[in-house]
């Protein structure tokens, strides 16, 4: 009988143990939030930066703070993480709000997008006083990319950029080379027949989604900096105007079965596949591809020694038009709710000062797998810093000159929209045409829908 | 009565841990989703707007969503029916027949089970590869290179491709179930059978088949389960729903907007209707499958 009972209070303790540690698990979790929301409220000379850890690598952020601190005798808090939209997502539900956000339009996360549509970021536009717009390059502030809203006020600093366009295996093309560099499309679908009479392609593209810059150059290019602003603010004739069916019909022309590389689709939906298109380029199976100078230091690992990278603009419809270079830049911006503004708008005009230029054009990144360091220049768009950069490819993709046109900006903010994927219905069809599954007629419908739904949907 | 009460007070001590449990982890969530999909909310900050039913009248005229869900509904129908096959089929063999190496080819069977998703759809990146994989190469080795095909890059092919590498991921599991099941079944039904002239089709037919049916009624509620969640990994790292969407599936579409479009009460919409789903799938599964249960 004592026995049975030992037992019984023995099993029931258990239990209980159980349940009440299980409990204070819970517990435990609700204190701490309370704790982080206190923190949000912060001390004014505290300045909390979140800042993606991506190509340019996590020393930069550390220099840049505390170059920062040095300058102003602040005290800066960093938060770096390469999945920084879940670490902030957990962070602004539980009330801990940084003051400063360096994340990018365009990524899969669509953290930043998410922000813009839910109004939790701020109005930066008195951060740009006449002096730092001076000191910036031209145009670089006016595009949608900056104005996400396209209402004239700037929400979103950028404060890196790089040009885009198309790069290509400089052993094979350029001057003496196997193959000239074309500059219009025409030339450019006469080198496809070419390199196809070699055994080669004339082009590849990593994933649908890096078509984004070519479209926008190609837009800008075939219509100018009217049509194109329009066309980023949803205009109803967009597509249906020659000019935008012109940039269609070359696209679905560029990614035909004459002028693709055979495996660039299969690859470039599976994980990690985009690697392998542009490993294409490198081994000279195809010879362009639309891509930024990011690529130079990604595909570093599988680069032979004696390889040469190539840069040129999208080609143009005729050669004595200007030539449309699409500017892809990185964005900073302060959340509405953040404790500290005033400190975070010092932080962004920071981001301008001679300090951070020379700092950015210093950056070295250490490669995970060799351990080996090397130089990845970060351009801040102010004028001049890219003329700074040492002599190489890099350079030469910021194209410069007189009859350059500098294009910038993104597809303009709308309120949410359910079940549309802006990504996937703009780009996703250049998979489908290239393997002859849609027609270029069916493309220019989808994106007329889709138009009209974002016209509906802008503020 | 003193008695009885104190061991209503144990009862009740040992059921609370789990009743707690289930609540806080299970309940709460699920209510959650179904209240989260009346909203209009980011899921970032904690701004939202009620809008009653609105994300499932969207949800209706979405052709996107639609084409997920047919894609998710081919992938259902076609695992379960190729693994119900090649599984009981194996099972049948390894248990019934006579050969050396059996413990072998069930260990083999069951290998894809122990790997990781991740594991697997490198495997199945190496097999598809166009111009390197084992497919193409092997098909263009034997002379059979017109039936060589750009496995994740066509469009009609795409779906199909995804459904061999989860029917080749379930197989074994399965397999050593209805293994189990079979090997219950008394040795005597077989001998009796033999007796009066049955042939081992026939065995597996009127003694097999019948014996282990509440064990393929159960394993079936666990394809639709498991199908649904691991056709969202292998869509995941595979083909990220491409080319253009033709290997969509739904929690993949769920996932692309509850965290990238920044629709994440549309999400929670989509995910109701996954649930409501899965719900229905297996309650109609399990009722149109209702056999009398013969014992052994």
């Amino acid at each position: 009988m004592k026995k049975k009972m030992v037992k019984k209070l023995i099993s029931v303790s258990l239990v209980s143990v159980m349940a009440v540690s299980m409990l204070a698990a819970c517990g435990g979790g609700s204190s701490n939030s309370d704790e982080g929301g206190a923190s949000s409220e912060g001390d004014s000379n505290v300045l909390k930066v979140a800042a993606f850890e991506g190509g340019n690598g996590a020393e930069i952020w550390e220099k840049i703070t505390a170059a920062f601190e040095e300058e102003t005798g602040c005290e800066v808090e960093l938060t770096l993480s390469s999945e920084l939209d879940q670490v902030l997502t957990k962070n602004i539900q539980n009330g801990d709000i940084p003051d400063i956000v360096y994340y990018n339009l365009g990524q899969a996360s669509g953290f930043t997008e998410t922000m813009l549509k839910e109004e939790a970021v701020a109005d930066i536009s008195d951060v740009f006083d006449d002096e730092l717009k001076g000191k910036m390059l031209d145009g670089i502030l006016d595009g949608t990319a900056a104005q996400p809203y396209g209402d004239g006020k700037i929400y979103l600093a950028p404060i890196f950029y790089t040009q885009t366009g198309f790069w290509y295996n400089a052993n094979l093309v350029g001057e003496g080379k196997e193959y000239a560099v074309p500059t219009t499309w025409d030339e450019m679908f006469e080198l496809g027949q070419q390199a196809k009479a070699d055994g080669r392609a004339l082009f590849t593209y990593p994933q649908p989604g890096y078509f984004d810059a070519t479209i926008y150059a190609m837009l800008a290019q075939a219509g100018g900096t009217d049509f194109y602003n329009k066309a980023l603010t949803y205009d109803a004739n967009t597509w249906t105007s020659d000019e935008g069916r012109k940039v269609l019909d070359t696209v679905a022309e560029l990614v035909s079965s004459d002028n693709i590389w055979a495996d660039t689709v299969s690859n470039a939906n599976t994980d990690g596949g985009f690697k392998i298109n542009q490993q294409a380029v490198i081994d000279g199976e195809a010879l362009f591809m639309p891509n930024g100078s990011w690529v130079v230091g990604e595909m570093a690992n599988s680069t032979p020694a004696d390889y040469e990278w190539g840069v040129m603009g999208v080609p143009k419809w005729s050669a004595d038009e200007d030539q449309a270079v699409y500017t892809f830049t990185e964005q900073m911006w302060i959340p509405a709710d953040a404790a500290n503004i005033d400190l975070a708008k010092e932080f962004i005009k920071f981001m301008y000062s001679d300090t951070v230029v020379d700092l950015c054009l210093a950056n070295k990144t250490t490669n995970a797998e060799t351990g080996e360091e090397s130089d990845s220049p970060i351009v801040v768009p102010v004028k001049g810093a890219a003329d700074k950069l040492p002599d190489g490819v890099i350079k030469s993709s910021f194209q410069t000159g007189d009859d350059v046109v500098a294009v910038t900006g993104t597809w303009a903010t709308t309120a949410p929209i359910e079940g549309l994927d802006m990504k996937g219905s703009v780009y996703g069809p250049i998979d489908s045409i290239s393997n002859g599954a849609m027609t270029v007629d069916e493309w220019q419908k989808q994106l007329v829908d889709v138009w009209e739904q974002c016209a509906n949907a802008m503020e | 009565m003193n008695r009885k009460r104190s061991q209503g007070r144990f009862v009740f001590f040992c059921i609370a841990p789990a009743a707690i449990l289930v609540t806080l982890f299970i309940f709460i969530p699920t209510i959650n989703v179904f209240r989260m999909s009346l909203y209009r909310m980011g899921g970032i900050t904690n701004r939202k707007e009620f809008v009653g039913l609105n994300n499932f009248k969207s949800l209706i005229a979405d052709k996107n969503f639609l084409q997920a869900m047919q894609n998710s509904i081919a992938i259902i129908v076609l695992v379960t029916l190729c693994t119900v096959f090649f599984a009981i089929l194996f099972a049948a063999i390894l248990s019934r027949g006579k050969f050396k190496g059996k413990n072998f080819f069930r260990v083999i069977f069951y290998i894809p089970n122990i790997l990781s998703i991740v594991v697997i759809a490198g495997i199945f990146g190496a097999i598809y590869n166009p111009s390197t994989g084992l497919l193409n190469t092997f098909l263009n080795a034997i002379g059979l290179g017109s039936l060589a095909h750009q496995w994740m890059g066509d469009e009609k092919i795409v779906l199909y491709s995804v459904i061999f590498a989860l029917v080749w991921q379930a197989i074994g599991y399965y397999m050593v179930m209805y293994m189990a099941s079979m090997a219950a079944i008394p040795q005597d039904l077989y001998e009796a059978a033999s007796l009066d002239g049955a042939t081992e089709i026939q065995m597996f037919f009127r003694v097999t088949l019948p014996l282990v049916w509440s064990n393929i009624r159960t394993t079936l509620t666990f394809y639709i389960i498991s199908t649904i969640n691991l056709s969202f990994l292998f869509v995941q790292i595979m083909s990220d729903g491409g080319p253009n969407g033709h290997s969509e599936v739904f929690l993949n579409y769920m996932y692309k907007q509850a965290y990238g479009a920044g629709v994440y009460g549309y999400g929670m919409a989509i995910g109701v209707v996954v649930f409501i789903f899965s719900f229905a799938l297996a309650a109609i599964v399990n009722k149109i499958t209702e056999r009398e249960v013969l014992e052994f």
